[in-house]
């Protein structure tokens, strides 16, 4: 190795100016499309409450869901934008128990621009379709009523009466 | 990502939702041109008589007497 690491003769080798940089990454692919579907998505979410209020908030932002009114997002192919959601019960609980998160779980419709992911689902539009769990966030809270209260301020009930027909 | 690695990309029109109306464009292209207008030339009095120039002379105003009658030093 020569000075500053540049050997003679050795142009194939990245420059020691180079170094300190990394390589230069492929230029992003678009995501492969899913066209179009007919009829909104299922998704699972966990949400903060404002217990005084019964108001959902959105976990990782001081996002309000209001009642009766979509979320909204803007989904890009490889970014963190859009609505999130869980594809299955299981990593929404998971979440709650991983991060000792105290709140509200249940699902959620999606529609709009989405972007699939292995697990999840990152969408353009979301609405509360069940609050199914309530985890109490001190002894004040009684789990059983604040869910009552949560389900009535957004006129829904569990996800077995949102699977339910009719 | 913590919602695992993006897949494919779509579109839900919903059915329990209304779908939102697009944003209005700014300019729109009108389906078919619209035809010209042509405004309608009246008839007017001065449209009968020749216009006050000519440059080439080739106003010849209608024959308002009968043409005279030949004379005899005129017969073929």
């Amino acid at each position: 190795m020569g000075v500053l690491g540049f050997q003679v003769g050795g142009l194939s080798q990245p420059h020691p100016i180079n170094l300190p940089f990394p390589e230069p990454r492929a230029p992003a692919v678009p995501l492969e499309s899913a066209g179009i579907t007919v009829g909104e998505l299922v998704g699972w979410r966990i949400w903060r409450v404002r217990t005084r209020e019964k108001l959902l908030v959105s976990y990782s932002a001081d996002a309000i869901w209001l009642p009766g009114e979509p979320m909204e997002g803007k989904p890009s192919d490889r970014g963190h934008h859009g609505v999130w959601a869980f594809k299955d019960a299981r990593r929404a609980l998971a979440k709650i128990i991983n991060e000792r998160f105290w709140g509200a779980m249940g699902t959620v419709w999606l529609w709009g621009d989405y972007v699939e992911h292995s697990i999840g689902y990152r969408a353009q539009f979301a609405e509360v379709r069940s609050i199914d769990r309530f985890f109490v966030t001190d002894s004040t809270d009684d789990e059983a009523s604040v869910l009552a209260a949560l389900r009535a301020r957004y006129g829904v009930g569990d996800d077995q009466a949102a699977t339910a027909p009719g | 990502m913590e919602l695992g690695e993006p897949l494919r990309r779509g579109t839900v029109v919903p059915t329990r939702h209304p779908v939102r109306a697009p944003e209005p464009q700014r300019e729109t292209i009108p389906s078919s041109p619209r035809p010209m207008q042509y405004a309608p030339i009246p008839a007017t009095p001065e449209m009968a008589s020749p216009p006050e120039f000519m440059p080439f002379g080739e106003w010849l105003p209608e024959p308002t007497s009968p043409e005279p009658s030949k004379t005899p030093e005129q017969v073929d």
